[in-house]
């Protein structure tokens, strides 16, 4: 920009008519800050953004706000790509929200014992919603609607998230599924963690952070016929430890559960093993049952809507399969667009929240608190110390290479301990990201790697090896908290990162 | 038009809405008019006339400031001239009000026409007195319709007191024939009674716009002026409304005649964005209150342009009834105080009355407006400190409403029943906040209102996080890492408060619980902490002494058990006292400032740690992380070379930050003390964990680096501050 810093700048207004959406796209060399000046209320991602109060979005974020009644928003600059449209998915969403909140009130009602509600059915649970659709359906914009629909309806609600897709994590790096319980409405402001990070040690700003998280380290982008099992495996644990919570948590279990889910989940075929070829969408009956879904809406995808409505597992437990429309603004993510999402995510979960970029950084006016950046440390740790596994079968010599007529023995969750010395192994190591499991007391490192349990219990968090001293034998990895870890046995995946800024 | 020719004057902006006041003593237009008032020493007529021109247009432009400043420059300059020179100022008056009329004849000009008229009557010589006895006398047919120029009272005010009361200049056509009879009010009493009655309702109506009584007492009022104006009433029945709409206003029986009139309550601009609306009665219910104390205010900005509001006049056969003595005069005050005065009159039987009157009566009476003397309207309640009972009923009648909004809401949700087996994704619904109407300043999150439990807390999350921040500002942060599951599923502070959020107790969010438990104040603790309780102190200075924490004074109770006031939640250590809450949360923030990071982990004993490097290595860790740049760099330098050198370098190291090393080795042997269950595992990899950098931009750790050692005296000091309260505390039977 030519203009000089000290210049007043240039008031830029969106007028917003009612129920209309403002879109924008924004390309690596935009930041914008918003603010809403009308009276009425604004939302991004159903978060309703705070009266005349600047509100930074990064870079690289594609996102639109939705204005019910007529609005007036400012904005620092205007994106290259924007424009307005009055074809929003934002009333078909609502209609969904009131139907879960009403479930959620009925529950409440029920488990809280506050009177019973005459002449309304018996609800004992909150609503449990499962999101399925294509990639670059809007998955995780319709959850992340729900959830914040939910968490801003002042009562208090703690809807449980269910990340099932690893390569739009919720809360963490790519590679993990996990649970969170955010009791905040979720900021939009960049493309990392659209349901909130996991706790840092200064107390974040931002209502986002600080989500309670528990996490499993699947080690791939999304599930596939080969890590099929572990997946299953993951699945299982994460459904106890949900209902596990329930039990102990009254409010968890009146606010329900939505589950993000792996574009993945759209092929028929995905995990069908050939002693039952017949089956159809058997992880997405597996999650229903481990979840005990009784929802599932399908974004846009008509085949899949009565694929589901049709399957008889579902039909069994009394699934309801509700297709919804896939949003107008959606935007499809190429791979270069992925890649850099997951980089930024796994940047953001060692730094951090980006840095207020330097053309927001002198706004006249309250802007929204914005939390500081994070130090990772970095420190060397011996080849021995650090029991690098590897999990699955991915890992194992494939089946055509056994004998003839001989069949695969070992267990599809079995761990592989790596062995960097091997110089093949120096190269796959280097720049991996490493998912540290939680390590019991009494196990023996010996025994570590035949304990296959330990390859699909939760993760303590993720370390990424920077350097490797093949002399010495030590690795040098770059740790989100400084001393030592936590868990010496860190479990390998096919995520990858360069730290590079 | 021609004052669009007068240079000075400045386009007011009553209509512009952006637009700015100019103040009274700076208003150009005003010097103007001042100015060309000075000219005006001499009957002359085009100097009245340009005058009144100038008037008209500022009416034409409904600007009120305008026709104030008018106003009191045409006083100021009638008073401060000489008294030969009065008169023509007198005559510009009397051409304002006959050529331009409303609302100089209604508002503006009433209520200092009889104080000028009577002080400059008696100033000037006796040509001039008999010229203004002629003025006043052609004031009595001088309005429109020839009816009185300056609506009723003004002149028979001035008459009286010229004349005095035996003077009946009129026809001599007394009704009554008994002139002193001050039981009989006149028609004209009674309606500027019931019009100041009305005022009043009316601006009392508008600043509550929701409350009907209010309304049915304006309409009331208006029917009882109309039903003057149009009918002969005879005067009892008069002398009954009177004292109903006097007991109405508080006012007493004779009024004598206001010493300082009082233009503001008789001017009543409009609260409504009317485009100049000359003669059209306006919406009763829209008169705002009007700012009681000076006769300069402008009108409030927000308001549109006032229309112009005609007072109905009186018309000539009711003028006939009047009686010049003992009237209220039409600037009657109007309280503005709540009405406690008992009604001095009985209320007349309905019966006797003419079925009108009796009508109007009975309205009265069921608005509320008689009966409103003898019951105090609730809304005056709140605003009385002492009744601190009803105000707690009144909060708990709230918080019964606010509970039931909440639960209102969800009626409103369960009623839509929007279910999702039959659900029309297209039905027209929309998203209701409005049973959130408070909203968090600092970060926009809705509330009920008046919840205040679930706000309070949401702000002492706030304060907390503020606070947490300030404290480990430039100490760096990191992500921590994850709670095991089963941490997580026990995590139940979402049901138990559930707006609190995930920071109102950092106990869970930190994955080592243990390790945190010294760090925070469980909800019991604090329970326990409100409990304590010290006697007043019985010395004033003491007993006027704030928490030296929050700067908060202490709230004296009246203790049934003890007999004696005393301060709750309040703590005496060593003759400081102290909130006993902010007391604990001071002393944790110290021990969290002492205990902070680096590795709680290991301080935390948890059981599930497995053979770690030792704690020699981990402080060398910590002496690394928090060591100097420089000496990082030089660090790395020396690695990427070999690795041989490396123990003297650290022992190096140890020398640079002796100071911190020394505070980290306390804190190691304390760990000691504390037993880890890392430790008394065999130390078998410590020497494979080399620590090696801090990764964070060099500048910040500059950064630190000057900080540390501040900090470090500071964290010392803090320790020993620390024990002693620690101390302290246990004396004090806290602990």
């Amino acid at each position: 920009m030519s203009e000089e810093p000290s210049a007043p700048r240039e008031q830029i207004i969106v007028d917003l008519e009612p129920g209309s959406e403002w879109r924008f796209e924004l390309e690596a060399d935009e930041n914008i800050a918003l603010r809403v000046l009308s009276p009425d209320p604004v939302f991004v991602n159903s978060e309703e953004l705070p009266p005349a109060t600047w509100y930074p979005i990064h870079r690289y974020t594609k996102g639109a706000l939705y204005a019910p009644t007529q609005a007036r928003v400012e904005v620092t600059s205007l994106p290259a790509s924007q424009y307005t449209s009055t074809s929003t998915i934002h009333p078909q969403l609502l209609n969904v929200h009131l139907a879960l909140e009403r479930d959620r009130i009925l529950a409440k009602r029920h488990l809280f014992g506050s009177g019973p509600s005459n002449g309304v059915e018996r609800v004992e649970r909150g609503p449990r919603v499962m999101i399925m659709g294509p990639p670059s359906s809007g998955k995780t914009t319709v959850v992340k609607n729900l959830v914040n629909l939910a968490l801003s309806s002042g009562m208090g609600w703690t809807v449980g998230v269910g990340g099932l897709d690893p390569s739009s994590p919720s809360n963490l790096i790519p590679g993990t599924i996990s649970l969170s319980t955010p009791s905040h409405p979720l900021p939009t402001h960049h493309l990392a963690h659209p349901f909130g990070s996991s706790p840092t040690s200064t107390p974040s700003n931002t209502l986002s952070a600080d989500t309670p998280t528990v996490g499993w380290w699947l080690g791939g982008l999304e599930p596939t016929n080969r890590n099929a099992e572990v997946w299953k495996v993951l699945i299982e644990r994460m459904g106890e430890d949900w209902k596990k919570r329930c039990v102990r948590d009254k409010m968890a279990l009146a606010s329900g559960l939505i589950v993000d889910t792996s574009s993945a989940f759209t092929n028929a075929l995905l995990g069908t093993k050939k002693g039952d070829p017949k089956a159809r969408y058997t992880l997405v009956a597996q999650a229903v049952e481990a979840f005990e879904i009784d929802t599932i809406l399908v974004i846009g995808h008509e085949k899949l809507h009565i694929d589901l409505s049709r399957l008889p597992i579902l039909q069994q437990r009394g699934i309801n399969v509700i297709r919804i429309p896939k949003s107008g603004g959606v935007v499809d993510i190429d791979d270069t667009q992925r890649e850099l999402i997951h980089s930024f995510q796994i940047r953001n979960y060692f730094y951090g929240e980006p840095p207020l970029p330097k053309e927001l950084t002198g706004l006249l006016g309250k802007m929204v608190s914005v939390d500081g950046n994070l130090n990772p440390y970095s420190f060397q740790i011996g080849w021995e110390t650090l029991v690098v596994l590897r999990v699955g079968e991915e890992n194992s010599a494939p089946s055509s290479a056994l004998p003839l007529g001989s069949s695969r023995i070992l267990s599809p969750t079995r761990l592989t301990r790596v062995d960097p010395s091997g110089p093949a192994h120096v190269v796959r190591l280097l720049n991996t990201v490493l998912a540290i499991e939680q390590q019991e007391e009494e196990e023996d490192m010996e025994e570590v790697p035949f304990k296959e349990e330990i390859g699909t219990r939760e993760v303590l968090g993720f370390i990424v090896i920077t350097a490797i001293d093949t002399l010495k034998k030590k690795y040098t990895v770059l740790s989100p908290s400084p001393g030592k870890l936590p868990s010496t046995v860190a479990i390998a995946g096919s995520i990858e990162w360069v730290d590079s800024a | 038009m021609s004052y669009q020719t007068y240079p000075y004057q400045q386009q007011p902006s009553a209509g512009g809405g952006g637009g700015y006041y100019v103040q009274p003593p700076h208003d150009p237009f005003r010097a103007y008019y001042a100015d060309r008032l000075r000219q005006l020493t001499f009957n002359s007529r085009p100097i009245i006339q340009d005058l009144s021109m100038m008037a008209g247009a500022q009416r034409d432009q409904n600007n009120w400031d305008g026709m104030n400043a008018i106003v009191q420059e045409i006083e100021e300059a009638t008073l401060r001239a000489l008294p030969t020179q009065k008169l023509p100022l007198l005559y510009l008056i009397d051409s304002i009000s006959k050529n331009i009329g409303a609302p100089y004849t209604t508002h503006l000009l009433p209520p200092i026409i009889p104080r000028l008229y009577l002080r400059t009557y008696r100033e000037v010589d006796g040509v001039t007195k008999a010229k203004m006895e002629e003025m006043i006398n052609l004031w009595r047919t001088g309005g429109p319709n020839r009816t009185e120029l300056y609506g009723s009272g003004v002149r028979e005010q001035i008459e009286r007191d010229i004349f005095g009361t035996s003077y009946n200049h009129t026809n001599g056509m007394n009704m009554n024939g008994l002139p002193n009879l001050p039981s009989l009010p006149t028609v004209q009493q009674v309606k500027n009674a019931v019009q100041g009655a009305l005022d009043k309702k009316q601006r009392e109506a508008a600043s509550k716009a929701w409350d009907m009584a209010t309304g049915q007492q304006v309409n009331a009022l208006t029917g009882i002026l109309n039903l003057l104006n149009s009918t002969n009433v005879p005067p009892q029945e008069l002398a009954q409304i009177m004292d109903q709409v006097k007991s109405m206003n508080g006012q007493p029986q004779s009024q004598p005649p206001q010493p300082q009139p009082q233009p503001q309550q008789v001017f009543t601009p409009m609260n409504q964005p009317v485009t100049p609306n000359w003669g059209v009665p306006p919406p009763q219910q829209a008169i705002p209150p009007f700012p009681p104390h000076s006769s300069r205010i402008p009108p409030p900005p927000a308001a549109g342009r006032p229309p112009f509001v005609p007072r109905p006049t009186p018309t000539p056969p009711q003028a006939s009834l009047n009686t010049p003595l003992h009237m209220a005069g039409l600037t009657t005050p109007i309280p503005i105080s709540n009405p406690v005065v008992p009604l001095p009159v009985q209320l007349p039987t309905m019966a006797n009355l003419p079925i009108d009157v009796s009508k109007i009566l009975n309205s009265l009476n069921q608005s509320g407006v008689v009966g409103q003397s003898k019951t105090p309207e609730p809304q005056a309640q709140p605003s009385t400190p002492t009744l601190s009972q009803g105000v707690q009923q009144k909060q708990q009648q709230q918080q019964k409403q606010q509970k039931s909004s909440l639960e209102e809401y969800e009626d409103m949700i369960i009623g839509l029943g929007v279910s999702l087996r039959s659900i029309d994704l297209n039905a027209p619904h929309i998203l209701s906040l409005e049973h959130l109407p408070q909203r968090c300043k600092q970060c926009g999150m809705r509330f009920a209102s008046d919840d205040n439990a679930k706000f309070q807390s949401h702000m002492d999350w706030h304060f907390r996080r503020n606070r947490k921040e300030r404290e480990s500002a430039g100490r760096g942060s990191h992500r921590r890492w994850l709670p095991r599951a089963e941490e997580w599923i026990n995590d139940t502070y979402s049901s138990s408060s559930a707006e609190a959020g995930p920071s109102t107790n950092p106990m869970l969010n930190s994955p080592g619980k243990s390790a945190s438990t010294t760090m925070t104040i469980s909800a019991e603790r604090l329970q326990q902490l409100r409990e304590k309780w010290i006697k007043v102190p019985s010395s004033n200075a003491k007993a006027n002494s704030v928490c030296p924490v929050c700067k908060e004074s202490f709230v004296k109770e009246w203790s049934q058990d003890e007999e004696e006031w005393i301060w709750k939640n309040a703590l005496n250590i060593n003759g400081t006292i102290y909130h006993a809450t902010c007391r604990a949360e001071q002393l944790s923030a110290m021990r969290r400032l002492k205990g902070s990071d680096p590795n709680k982990r290991s301080t935390s004993g948890s059981p599930r740690l497995t053979p770690q490097p030792s704690e020699q290595v981990k402080a060398e860790t910590t002496n690394t992380t928090t060591s100097s740049p420089q000496m990082n760099v030089k660090r790395k330098a020396e690695e990427e070379g070999e690795a041989g050198g490396q123990k003297g370098d650290d022992e190096k190291m140890n020398d640079a930050v002796g100071s911190e090393n020394k505070r980290i080795k306390v804190e190691q042997e304390q760990e000691q003390t504390t037993g880890s269950v890392a430790q008394s595992q065999p130390n078998r990899l410590g020497d494979n964990v080399t620590p090696v950098t801090v990764l964070s931009d060099i500048p910040k750790v500059q950064v630190k680096e000057v900080e540390v050692g501040v900090k470090v005296e500071q964290e010392e000091e803090k320790e020993k501050m620390d024990d002693q309260l620690a101390s302290n505390l246990e004396n004090s039977g806290i602990v």
